[in-house]
């Protein structure tokens, strides 16, 4: 739009007045100037000024409709792309149609609730929930969802209305909860912490899910019916079946399906080798007690628990390192074969097992268990054993530098055998240090009320203790004592207030035993390889202790026991530094051969050296 | 008993923007079905148009709005922790309750999650003042307190927001904390 200028109008400018008296400017009248004439000429351009611009008016009516552009936004009509899954209908425990109420959090026991805590909505305090987490060599993001999506332990337990005897520790459900989704697994707590409850309660979680259909549980021989007993409590609906009995019935029982769960021990898994070859049997798990069982690679136990048609693998322990790496090394090779080599660090193999293995021990997880004592008691030896220990050892090791290259380790363990069986009880004259401290500390023991368990690795010497100590009622448990009678033996120990010490050997009675009613263990001689001491204390001093428990471990003072002692004692905590730094935790190590031979000042012969 | 139950959560990351995920829960708090959107980035002309109504739109209108869309379990209700959230209602005739929690879900890893403000007008149900539904939508109320009302007093309702949130980042590995 355009406007057309006005030309000037000089007329106008002069048709307004100046007030000349009050303007500030003084005005002086042009005449007054004196300035010389001007003329004036027309030059012509004034005269444009006052022509008409050859410009046309639109109307203004067509401002109404101007044309404006607009631009548009465009959203995306597209709802967000979506990735999701479906839970299978199968994975579920129990009958739900009878169930009225969402589930609590919170385990359903028999037992009140220790805690004792209120309902009330406001006020109730939060327990700590226990998740299943994927293993970390799980791939595929829905299998993963899988059980990230899956609710607490604590909730699936409560909402499948599952019984147990006593609300597990929640270190209980960690346990179960990381057997749970694996398929090759260690749980290597330690000893008293309830590896077998654990063991039982997930697979009996995993029965009722429907993942598992066919389960087999190898354990030694004298745990089977320990085994029965915790799967009663444990999992009381769950059907179980022992493969025993003639070669008949064990092929009978091998080839029916009605009880999802057989347990075997290994001696029969040797016998009935040419049943298991069978192609068409399969178990979706297979669960190995006392797994240290196959720390030897090539025995045949291991040989034939390695070819197992199986889905899943684990295995329980105490000890996964009894002497050496290769222990855990060889037990990974039922778990996976190949998974772990010998040649691998520490640092790698430790970085490799993380994920498999679960190792707690009572320190850590049971701040509430009463401790455990430990009491070395050295005693010096009586005139007629000291006189009949110096001659034989004196002797021996002559004898033993006499062999030169043709000297063995098994040389050396007859003599340090004879030494220790002279530090139990002189060979001549029976007379025993241990034996006098032993009867002190029972009388003690048994008009406290108390109970006390005694180790030997001899049951010569648990029959030489019996005797003197009559009064106490001693109960024998051991090799001779027939496995049936077993388990009479430990009931009646534990009913009968009269029964104040049990004898055991540690070969019988150092796995498996439940023996927490006993506040006293003595070590009357000691094992070469603390490991399996250590299994031996804890059939005491494990869940459920009445109260702390004392170790008395017998020694003989300057004798071949304290010797054994001391070094176990070091390499005991060059072990616990060394698997605190990567991660694991087992804590003992028997003797090496360099160290046997050491016992007695002998050097290894090189022959020997190079074949070890 | 088919009561189903619907857990939704959408949560923001500063970075990569919004995250949901759908659990759909039986009456014993096992899963049925899960969802989980990719991450959601509102343009620049959506985020000056929504202005202070973006996260409404995004979280409610987008995300919770597709969820269940692709879910085959039609829930009894749907909870949800992401206030916003809440606009679902306004678009679908599904109930939506915001559970406020006082509880981070998640740990250390869920860190760069947060979640996402809203100021969609609320509304406490007096059976349970911990949930809240728009003021809107209170004609629902009697009908979903009914549905409350079969839950165990000690039922633990953030515990599957946790599940989600874990979920999440499993699903997305980006959306971790550093």
């Amino acid at each position: 739009m355009f406007s057309r200028r006005k030309p000037l109008d000089p007329a106008e400018n002069a048709s307004q007045p100046v007030d000349q008296e009050t303007h500030p400017i003084r005005f002086t009248k042009l005449a007054d100037l004196k300035l010389p004439e001007t003329q004036l000429f027309s030059t012509g351009w004034q005269g444009q000024l006052e022509r008409n611009l050859d410009i046309a008016f639109t109307d203004e009516t067509s401002l109404n409709s101007l044309d404006v552009n607009c631009i548009p936004i465009r959203f995306q009509s597209k709802l967000p792309r979506t990735v999701g899954m479906v839970f299978p209908e199968g994975f579920v425990f129990v009958d739900e149609t009878e169930k009225p109420t969402m589930p609590a959090s919170g385990a359903s026991s028999k037992t009140e609730d220790p805690a004792g805590e209120s309902t009330s909505k406001s006020k109730k305090k939060r327990k700590p929930k226990t998740r299943i987490k994927p293993p970390a060599d799980l791939v595929k993001l829905e299998d993963r969802l899988f059980f990230v999506l899956q609710p607490p332990l604590e909730t699936l337990v409560a909402g499948a209305k599952l019984e147990f005897p006593f609300s597990p520790f929640p270190y209980q459900y960690e346990g179960i909860a990381f057997l749970f989704p694996r398929e090759m697994a260690i749980l290597a707590d330690e000893m008293g912490l309830g590896k077998t409850m654990q063991a039982i309660s997930t697979v009996r979680m995993l029965l009722l899910a429907q993942q598992l259909r066919k389960v087999l549980l190898v354990c030694p021989k004298p745990l089977v019916t320990n085994w029965v007993r915790e799967f009663q409590l444990w999992a009381p609906e769950i059907p179980i079946t022992v493969v025993e009995g003639d070669a008949a019935k064990r092929k009978f029982i091998w080839g029916q399906n009605e009880a999802p769960v057989r347990i075997a021990n290994y001696e029969v898994l040797m016998r009935d080798q040419w049943i298991l070859d069978d192609p068409d049997l399969h178990f979706d798990l297979v669960v190995l007690d006392e797994a240290q069982r196959i720390k030897n690679r090539n025995s045949t136990t291991a040989q034939i628990v390695r070819a197992l048609p199986r889905s899943r693998s684990w295995a329980l322990t105490g000890t996964p390192i009894e002497n050496s790496v290769e222990d855990l090394v060889n037990i990974f090779e039922f778990l996976s074969p190949g998974y772990l080599r010998t040649e691998m660090n520490l640092k790698t193999i430790g970085k490799a097992t993380r994920d498999h293995i679960l190792r707690r021990n009572k320190d850590k997880v049971l701040t509430e268990m009463p401790p455990k004592m430990f009491r070395d008691e050295q005693l010096e030896l009586t005139p007629a054993q000291y006189d009949s220990y110096r001659c034989a050892e004196d002797e021996g090791i002559v004898q033993l530098e006499d062999m030169g290259e043709m000297l063995t380790i098994q040389h050396i363990f007859e003599l340090v055998l004879r030494l220790k069986q002279i530090c139990n009880f002189d060979p001549a004259t029976g007379s025993s240090c241990k034996l006098q401290q032993l009867e002190a500390d029972m009388e003690e023991i048994a008009a406290s009320g108390k109970k006390a368990i005694i180790f030997s690795q001899w049951v010569e010497t648990l029959d030489q203790i019996a005797a003197p100590l009559d009064r106490f009622g001693p109960m024998q448990y051991h090799g001779r004592i027939p496995s049936k009678q077993r388990d009479g033996v430990i009931q009646q120990f534990k009913e009968d207030p009269s029964k104040h010490l049990i004898l055991m050997s540690y070969g019988a009675g150092s796995v498996g035993l439940n023996l927490q009613f006993c506040e006293y263990v003595f070590l009357f001689d000691r094992w070469w390889n603390p490991a399996v001491e250590d299994q031996a204390v804890n059939r005491a001093h494990r869940i459920g202790a009445a109260g702390p428990v004392t170790v008395t471990r017998m020694m003989a003072a300057d004798t071949i026991e304290q010797r054994i002692h001391d070094v176990l004692e070091e390499k005991r905590a060059l072990f616990n530094q060394l698997f605190a730094e990567t991660g694991g935790t087992p804590k003992s190590a028997g003797l090496s051969q360099d160290e046997i031979f050491g016992l007695f000042d002998l050097k290894t012969p090189r022959a020997k050296k190079n074949a070890a | 008993m088919d009561l189903k139950l619907g857990f939704l959560s959408v949560r923001q990351h500063t970075e990569h923007g919004f995250f949901g995920g759908y659990l759909l829960l039986n009456h014993l708090a096992r899963p049925l079905e899960f969802h989980c959107t990719l991450p959601v980035k509102p343009t620049r002309a959506q985020t000056l148009l929504y202005g202070h109504t973006l996260n409404d739109f995004v979280c409610g209108e987008q995300v919770a709005r597709a969820l269940v869309q692709k879910a085959k379990v039609k829930p009894s209700v749907i909870f949800t922790d992401s206030h916003p959230v809440l606009a679902l209602q306004q678009i679908s005739s599904e109930t939506v309750f915001y559970l406020k929690t006082d509880r981070g879900v998640g740990g250390q890893e869920a860190s760069a999650l947060i979640q996402p403000a809203s100021k969609l007008p609320l509304a406490s149900l007096q059976a349970d003042p911990r949930l809240q539904m728009l003021e809107d939508e209170l004609q629902r109320k009697d009908g979903a307190e009914k549905i409350l009302s079969q839950l165990r007093d000690d039922f633990d309702m953030e515990e599957p927001f946790q599940r989600i949130i874990e979920a999440l980042l499993e699903a997305h590995p980006i959306a971790r904390a550093a």
